[in-house]
């Protein structure tokens, strides 16, 4: 006899309801079979737990009995149905599962119907308007501005070959200015005769200033903005995202002290980016003298809402386009520093003591301390403050060819965030830049040992570093030290 | 006196003797309902509506079984129409006066297994649940289930089995241990 354990002749075995032969040929099948025996102890085993579980007095219940007496009271026994109860007379709302799915069905038609017949009336009745319309237009309304498309096409035309042209100017510009970029880890710096890059690579690294380089991509300017919080990288997503420099990487430092976006744009867009930052936003306010002359003339135009920042940009409006020595440049960068912190701040303003009036001005007004200096070091303008828009400027001592060397941040409107930015560009070899002397730099550094730096803003404040490169120019060959771009 | 005796009594006029019905069945009604639908307050309210059922259609009762299968018959209705109404509520453990002997130990290990017991037959099909409180806890036999719960023998021998084998599963702890220690 074969048997599955699914088969309840098992438990009729096991209950003793199966004949002699039956019952012998179970019990002889569960034996050959090590499943079968496992599975009918454990039945077995099952029914003695429930006899036993159930064998347990149930007290009566006097309360019962009077509850049921006193329902009755008053009847007579009938002939009601005692298998019916509340459950079973109801109403059948529990319908069957068919029944369910045909109203389904018949509401959905229904409902499907009333649309059909809906879009069509709307549709018979646009086509009406439409005829009514071309009715009222006469026969050659239709055919009244044909003569816009091929203008339209020539004006298409001559557009792109005008930006052809342009671009092409551009390029070969660039092509006979390309200074050699080196890149030092992540720094980036010009090279020039008198500068030792390295060296100043490392000072600024030191100091906490970091320049990305950007070596692809002619024509674009690669910029990487440091975010001190997340309220700054909000504000400056928005602008990323409606302006046409594009996202090109993130990074998020350990600590979360500096999150860094890296931007790619061409140069135009950089600069009406950081010209947007500077108006729009309410909390940071870029440097006019960093912008390009279109970027300022464009400011300009905006009328009162620039004018602090075009106030302070007289000297590097004036620096801009024309390279500096750098003791002018650092002298009337710091002197431009001076003048937003206070008059103590101003008499320090010759060149040898700027940097510590900038220092002790910056330092006060941003906890920024060595800001200035750094820029000045670097050839970065620097700006900080707090309060109203504050556009103190470092300038460089690297001459700027286009006007757009530098940036700098401020605070506004209750100091919501302190800003710097610096920018690098490759520049075109004068001979102002190569003899220019670099002793106020020195002097500086002889006159204000530079302070650690101190990064980490004040509580409450968003801190904006941008680093920009120029690629506008490729480099003309890469040192035999570094791989080629 | 014969129930048979005292329905004819209750059918004469004598109501007050339906009293006697009801003292006579309500523990073995109270203790299926228990079982059945897992909750002694539920059993007693169905209980209760199952002999008040039974006295409003006594005159139906034609006698072909005993009285008790009948009103085994209207209890597991309304133990039915009850589970369809709403889950089981599985019983709270109560003081077991098994408990209460000198082998502390051992009380504590029945009272588990009733609670493990009334656990798993809450969480069985209601169907299966009838058929095996019937046939191992009221030790009915499968004609009796049938005719209590109006169904074929074949049926009652596979939902028995079903509900068994089920049963295995959810009280392995048990069952197991035990087969592997006997």
């Amino acid at each position: 006899m074969t048997l599955e354990p699914d088969s309840p002749t098992i438990s009729e075995w096991l209950d003793g309801r199966l004949s002699g032969d039956e019952a012998d040929a179970v019990a002889a099948a569960v034996r050959s079979n090590p499943e079968l025996t496992a599975l009918a102890t454990e039945l077995r085993r099952v029914k003695e737990t429930l006899l036993e579980a159930g064998d347990h007095p149930v007290e009566a219940s006097r309360s019962l009995v009077s509850a049921v007496m006193t329902a009755i009271a008053g009847e007579a026994p009938g002939d009601a149905d005692p298998f019916l109860d509340a459950v079973s007379t109801q109403p059948p709302h529990d319908e069957t599962d068919a029944e369910v799915d045909q109203k389904v069905d018949d509401e959905w038609q229904q409902l499907e119907q009333q649309r059909l017949t809906q879009e069509r009336a709307e549709a018979f009745e646009d086509e009406d308007a439409i005829r009514e319309a071309r009715r009222l237009e006469g026969p050659s309304a239709g055919s009244d501005r044909h003569w816009l498309k091929p203008v339209l096409s020539v004006a298409l035309a001559a557009g792109l070959v005008v930006a052809v042209l342009l671009n092409i100017g551009d390029q070969s510009d660039s092509d006979t200015a390309a200074p050699p970029v080196r890149q030092v880890g992540e720094v980036a710096v010009v090279e020039r005769p008198q500068v030792d890059a390295a060296a100043l690579a490392e000072r600024m690294i030191a100091r906490g200033i970091e320049l990305t380089a950007g070596k692809q991509s002619m024509g674009t300017l690669h910029m990487t903005v440091h975010l001190g919080d997340r309220e700054g990288r909000r504000q400056f997503e928005e602008l990323l995202a409606r302006s046409r420099v594009t996202l090109d990487r993130e990074e998020t430092m350990t600590g979360g002290q500096v999150e860094r976006i890296g931007c790619l744009g061409r140069a135009a867009e950089v600069d009406r980016l950081l010209e947007t930052l500077a108006v729009s936003t309410g909390s940071l306010v870029v440097q006019a003298g960093s912008l390009s002359p279109e970027a300022i003339e464009r400011l300009e135009r905006r009328g009162p809402v620039a004018e602090p920042m075009l106030a302070a940009a007289d000297v590097e409006v004036k620096t801009a386009t024309e390279p500096q020595p750098a003791a002018t440049a650092i002298a009337s960068a710091q002197a431009g520093a001076a003048r937003q912190v206070g008059p103590t701040a101003e008499e320090a303003s010759p060149a040898a003591d700027a940097v510590a009036a900038s220092d002790a001005g910056l330092a006060a007004a941003a906890g920024l301390p060595a800001a200035a200096e750094l820029a000045a070091d670097a050839g970065i303008a620097a700006d900080a403050g707090k309060g109203a828009p504050l556009e103190a400027v470092a300038q460089s001592d690297a001459p700027q060819p286009r006007g757009r060397s530098l940036a700098m941040g401020g605070g506004a409107g209750g100091g919501a965030m302190i800003g710097a930015m610096s920018r690098v560009a490759t520049v075109e070899p004068s001979a102002e830049a190569i003899t220019a002397p670099q002793a106020p730099v020195a002097d500086a550094d002889a006159a204000s040992p530079p302070p650690p730096p101190q990064l980490i803003p004040p509580e409450g404040f968003v801190r904006l570093w941008i680093d920009i490169v120029d690629d506008t120019k490729a480099p003309a060959a890469p040192p035999a030290d570094q791989p080629a771009p | 006196m014969q129930d048979s005796e005292i329905i004819e009594r209750v059918l004469a006029g004598d109501h007050a003797a339906y009293a006697t019905l009801v003292e006579r069945h309500q523990p073995q009604i109270l203790r299926l309902l228990e079982r059945l639908v897992g909750c002694r307050e539920t059993a007693q309210d169905l209980a209760q509506e199952a002999f008040i059922a039974a006295f409003r259609g006594l005159k139906s009762f034609q006698q072909k079984s005993s009285f008790s299968t009948w009103l085994y018959r209207i209890a597991c209705n309304k133990a039915t129409s009850a589970a369809r109404r709403r889950r089981p509520v599985p019983l709270a453990p109560t003081a077991d006066p098994v408990a209460e002997t000198s082998d502390v130990s051992t009380g504590l290990e029945q009272a588990d297994r009733r609670h493990a017991v009334e656990q798993a037959l809450a969480q069985l099909d209601e169907r299966y649940r009838a058929v095996v409180v019937l046939a191992d806890m009221e030790e009915a036999s499968y004609e009796s289930i049938a005719g209590i719960l109006d169904i074929p023998i074949g049926t009652v021998r596979s939902r028995l089995h079903r509900a068994r084998v089920e049963l295995r599963e959810r009280l392995k702890a048990f069952v197991t241990a035990e087969a592997s220690s006997s």
